[in-house]
Parts: C-alpha cells; structure tokens; sequence
C-alpha cells in the first residue's frame, strides 16, 4: 500500500509536467501556425513556398527525430535547451505545422463574398482579415484545434525521451523501481485518459456547437 | 449642371479570353435611380461591380463625383492606387449582394456599425444609435441580438441594406438583391428599396423584377452581350422599345 | 570530397550509411506488419461498431475510446513490459508490431466506418431487396463502393505510422532511429546524424504524401 502512495505521488507531480509541456506546446503551435497561416495569404510567393518547406519538412519527419535534433543536437553546436525547452519547442514547432494547415483550410472556408462585403463598406485588405475573416476562420478552426490539443496530451509522452519527468518518464523510473510494470503503465494510461477527457468532451461540444450554424453566412 | 455622381466611362473587362465588356459607358447623376436589364451572361452585374471597383476594369475607367475611382494619376500616367485610397472611397458606395453576405460572427446590430465604428472611427454608443434607427426603418428593430441563422433571407437582405446605409452612401448599388429570396420574401426588400429611393437615394439596381424597375428607376439600361443596346426612360423602355433585341428580351420575360 | 562539402561529418557519412540503411529495412518492416494488423483490426472493429449486435457494438467502442486516449507509447510499454508479469513475454519487435497494429488500429477502423456509411443506404436496401444477406451486401457492393472513400486516409495513417515506428526506439527495436541512437554514442555528431535520419524519413514520406494528395485530387476534387 505505501509503495501506491508513493507511485501516486510521483505520478502526481509528472502529471504537472505533462499539462505544462502540453500547454507551452499548444501555445507554440497555435501562435505560430496561425501567424504562419495568416502569413501565406498575404505575402509573395517566395515566401509562401518558403513556409511550405517548413510544413512540410515537420509534417514528413517523425516527431521524435525532430526532439532529438532540438535538444541533441542544438546542444552539440552549444544551443544547450533544458529538456523542457526543448520538448515544449520541438512539439510546439511540430504542432505549427498541424495548426497551420487547419487554419489555412479554414481561412478558405469563409465564404468569398465576406471579403467583398468587407471591401465593400470601405475596409482596407488588413481590417477585413482583421474584422470579418480571422473571426470567422477560427470558428471554422475551433473544433480541429480541439482534435488537436487531445492528441498532443499524448504526444508529451515522447518528451520522456528527452527525459523531462513527465508521466511517460516517471513511469519508466518507477517500474524500474517497483518493478509493478503492468499495474503501473495501466495507471499511466488511466491518468492520460483523465487528462484528455475533458479536452475530447470540449472538442465535440464545439464541433456540435459550430455546426448547428453559428459561422454560418448567406 | 452638375457632373455625374459616378461615371463609367469605356469600360471593357476580359476574364481570360471571356470578353464580358464591351466598351459600356454608364452616367449617373445625383438622385437619380437607374436599373440595367438584360439576360443572365450580359455583364450587367459586372458593370455594376465595377462602379465600386470590385472588379477592375480591363480598361476603361470609374469617376466618383468626377475624381477617378481605384486608380490615380501619377506624373500623367494612370496607375492603380492603394488599397487604402480605395477603401476610402468605397465608404462613399453602398453595395447590397445577391447573398445577402452578412457577417456571420456577428449580431445583427454588430453588422450594422462594423463600417462606422472600424472604417469610420465612430463611437459605439453613437454607432449603435444610427444602427437602431436602421433597423427601425428596415422594420427589423426586434432582431438586434440575432444571428444570421435566426434570420429568413428577406430579413438577412434588409439588414444588409442598413449595413450598407450605416456607411452613409452617396451611392447605393444593388446586385439582383432579391433574385436569391423566396418568391414570397421579395415584396419586403423591394419595399425597403421602393422607400430609399423616395427618399431620393442615388441608386444603380441590376434587377430581374421589371415591375418594380419601371415603378422605381428614372432610367432603364438594357444590356446584351456585354454591350448597351439600348437605354432611355422606363415607359420608352418598357412599352416602345426602339431595338429588337430589348423588344425580345422583354417579350421572353413577359411570357414566363 | 563529401568532407570538403560536410566537413568531419563527410568522413563519418559513407561510414554509417549501410547502418543506417539497415534501419530503414527495420522500419520498413515493422511498419508494414504493423499496418497490415491495423487493417484487420480496423476492419473488424468497425463492422462490430456497425453491427446491430450489442455486445459486439460497446466492446468494440469502449476499446476504440481507451486506445484513442491514451498514447501510443504507454501502449507499447504495457505489451512490452506490462504483460511481463502475466507471463506473455513478446520480443521488442513483435511488441511493437502488436503494440503499433492495435493502436492504429482503432483509428483505421473510424476511417472504415465511415467509408461504409458513406455509401449510400439505398445501395444496401436494394441488396436486401433481391435477398442477399448483410454479409453479401456487405462484400460485394458497400465495401468495393467503400474503398473509394477510404483509400486516401488509409494511406495518410499508413504513412503517420510509418514515422510513428520511430518510438519503437525507445523500447530498443532495431529501427533507424535506434541505429542513429547508437551511432551518436560511436561518432558524437548528434545534429548531423539525426538530420541525416530525418532527410531519410522526409525521402520516404513525402513522396508517399504528394501520392495521396495527387490521389485525393483526383478522386475528390471538392476538397482542393
């Protein structure tokens, strides 16, 4: 019974890693991808194509390989990350890429004749995107997003490889230890369970939300 | 006398090899009320967006109130101005859509002072004052707080009309505004715009309903082809066309 | 030659590359059994969420929640390590394969359900109209139908697990990732050795998704 204890707590601290890493991440990858995104309907073809090799580089090359570049290699040429920079950088990057293909798709969701409606009351190219587009496209967005955030709960898991202490590592750590593997990772995989419930509960009511209408137009 | 609110003068537009334009000339003066006919592929409603410059004409060239509209001149050569000259002058045109295109993220009310508060710089206490007052006059004043979705297509149309009045238009363009609406939802929209042009709104309606374009307009435009065949008053129009094709035209609708 | 252009990694490349190349067959392997399980037990999984069956139907649900919520990696220590303790003790590389085929496998089986349920439900009824039962309707007119729909996200999953064989590493299967894990403790050169895998990766996958892209094009024009 102590030996659960103390399992439980341990798990309970790594679990504060795994929302930490999972929201720096999410941060990351939303501000980036959408900025990106926003970015390629604005600007000259160079430039386009220039964040279409990012994408597609981080959308073809697993994320694992993409942490150990970040925290190995960065740390051979002297960018030494702590394991947490690193992990939360390397899922952040990684998740752009996702976050700037749903945003894309959604920017070309909205109806054309919003942005000529918008031209139309007098608003310069930036205050339509601004004021008309954005807003909507993210709605159109939400849901995707959502899909998103749950699997990226997961994907910290990988960050044990580049030994932050969350779940997946202490788990390690402590089978080591206990050598109660099976009893342990089943209690690994009920906490993540947990933790993504109320993300996955989110995700679908947005989607139903959206869905019945609210972005809709003419 | 005065010069025309708004001139277009020349104005051919290709889509690729689609030559849409032909050389049309449109004049519109203060006050005046003007609806271009013609069959569907004529380039009415091309011609109608090229006032507000929604298109760019292939050549030719727009003048508000005498002062070229989408373009300027720089060192006598004619080029393309900003995006933001063009904004400005778009605040002085109003333009209602065939589908309707209210923003769909906002209120009723939010739609109506967007322009005014965003593009003008108005308060949003004053904003929301004129925008009541629209509404009012739309006969919409309950439906402040809905969403487009809560709206039938008549009320959709009506409050895009009072988002376009919010912008205080010296000009008012019409794009088949009822020809998306339910046969039962048209007498409303043609109601609110019957009214404007008492009011003596300047206005450019490109419409199928040629009843209410001989009630309404001071001159009708026919177009075929991408050319004006023929253009005068609405009972020259309507009951001694000089040309064939316009008399073919409205035979056909007549027929329906 | 190549040390002129990559320096000291120039010499050490041609070195590791036949190491290297000998982890892309691991992957490849382990991918391509991994996938084949995904789509038996993605198809099973979905004709029992479809059937009329209840005690087929919330199984296979409830089976599909738990393995979409929690990660792949936690899956894979349980198979490898976690059915240790109740004697079933499967080697690093059949662990990932049962591990990676019954996780994907949950996700196949949506893309299957879907696929079916988007054919038509008029074809199925003529089915029964002229008196075949649902098996038969099933395999000689909804699932030709279905495979239409469900080509492209099939290959799109096939390919994610393709890159996602790359956690296999950290239960110590011969993958390329592992041999690059080894090599940097030989060779030292971190950032070289693990671009050159993710070049490697990048060579393999994204002509695969261009073919997919080019496939959905084709045959979905819509989504374009």
């Amino acid at each position: 019974m102590e030996t659960y204890a103390y399992i439980l707590r341990t798990l309970a601290h790594a679990c504060v890693w795994t929302v930490t890493v999972t929201i720096a991440a999410f941060v990351i990858a939303f501000v980036l991808g959408s900025i990106l995104a926003i970015i390629t309907t604005l600007s000259s073809r160079a430039v386009r194509y220039l964040i279409y090799a990012y994408v597609e580089i981080f959308r073809n090359t697993p994320v694992l390989v993409q942490l150990f570049i970040i925290y190995f290699g960065l740390g051979q040429i002297g960018f030494k990350l702590s394991p947490y920079s690193a992990a939360a950088l390397g899922l952040g990057m990684n998740g752009s890429a996702t976050v700037f293909e749903i945003v894309r798709s959604s920017l070309k969701a909205v109806d054309r004749g919003q942005y000529e409606a918008a031209a139309a009351i007098g608003m310069t190219r930036i205050q339509s995107i601004r004021y008309v587009i954005i807003p909507q496209a993210l709605r159109i967005a939400l849901p995707s997003v959502g899909n998103y955030a749950v699997g990226l709960v997961k994907d910290t898991s990988l960050a044990s490889a580049v030994a932050v202490p969350e779940l997946a590592f202490r788990a390690r750590n402590l089978v080591g230890e206990t050598y109660l593997s099976t009893q342990i990772y089943l209690i690994v995989a009920a906490i993540y369970f947990v933790l993504s419930l109320p993300l996955m509960r989110l995700a679908s009511r947005l989607e139903m939300k959206l869905s019945s209408g609210r972005h809709k137009n003419a | 006398m005065s010069q025309p609110l708004i001139r277009a003068a020349d104005i051919h537009k290709k889509f690729g090899h689609l030559h849409v334009l032909k050389g049309v000339h449109l004049s519109v003066r203060r006050g005046q009320k003007i609806s271009l006919i013609g069959p569907s592929g004529s380039g009415k409603t091309t011609l109608l967006r090229c006032l507000n410059f929604l298109e760019r004409p292939s050549s030719g060239h727009v003048y508000l109130d005498g002062k070229l509209l989408g373009e300027k001149e720089v060192k006598g050569k004619i080029v393309p101005c900003s995006d933001r000259e063009l904004a400005r002058d778009r605040t002085q045109i109003g333009m209602v859509f065939q589908r309707f295109n209210l923003f769909g993220h906002l209120t009723t009310i939010d739609n109506i002072t967007l322009g005014p508060t965003k593009v003008l710089g108005m308060h949003k206490a004053e904003a929301e004052e004129t925008a009541r007052l629209l509404l009012a006059k739309v006969g919409l004043a309950d439906k402040e707080r809905a969403y487009t979705d809560q709206l039938s297509g008549g009320q959709q149309q009506r409050v895009a009309i009072a988002r376009a009045l919010a912008m205080k238009p010296r000009v008012m363009l019409f794009d088949e505004a009822t020809s998306a609406l339910d046969p039962e939802l048209v007498g409303e929209v043609l109601k609110v715009m019957q009214d404007l042009a008492e009011e003596g709104m300047t206005m450019v309606i490109v419409t199928h309903e040629m009843a209410f374009a001989e009630r309404v307009s001071d001159r009708v435009v026919f177009m075929t082809d991408g050319c004006v065949v023929e253009e005068g008053s609405p009972a020259q129009i309507f009951h001694e066309p000089q040309q064939e094709r316009t008399a073919a035209f409205l035979k056909t609708i007549s027929d329906r | 030659m190549l040390e002129g252009l990559l320096g000291a990694y120039g010499s050490v490349l041609p070195l590791i590359l036949p190491d290297l190349l000998g982890g892309v067959l691991g992957t490849l392997r382990l991918a391509c059994l991994a996938f084949a399980l995904a789509l038996v037990v993605g198809l099973a999984l979905a004709l029992a969420k479809l059937s009329d069956n209840r005690a087929l139907r919330t199984p296979a649900s409830i089976y599909i929640e738990i393995i979409r919520g929690t990660p792949a990696l936690v899956q894979l220590f349980l198979v490898y390590y976690g059915l240790l303790s109740i004697g079933v003790k499967f080697n690093a590389f059949e662990a990932a394969v049962i591990g990676l085929g019954f996780n994907v496998g949950a996700y196949v089986a949506e893309i299957f359900r879907a696929g079916i349920l988007a054919v038509d439900v008029g074809q199925r009824e003529a089915c029964y109209a002229i008196g075949m039962t649902r098996l038969k309707a099933m395999r000689y007119v909804v699932l030709p139908q279905a495979v239409r729909t469900v080509l492209p996200p099939l290959a799109t999953t096939g390919i994610s697990l393709l890159k996602d064989t790359s956690i296999a590493a950290l239960i110590s299967v011969p993958d390329l990732l592992l041999r690059a894990r080894d090599l940097t403790s030989e060779y030292f050169m971190p950032l070289e050795i693990f671009i050159t895998v993710g070049i490697i990766y990048f060579l393999i996958c994204f002509p695969l998704s261009i073919i997919v892209r080019a496939m959905e094009w084709k045959w979905h024009p819509e989504t374009r």
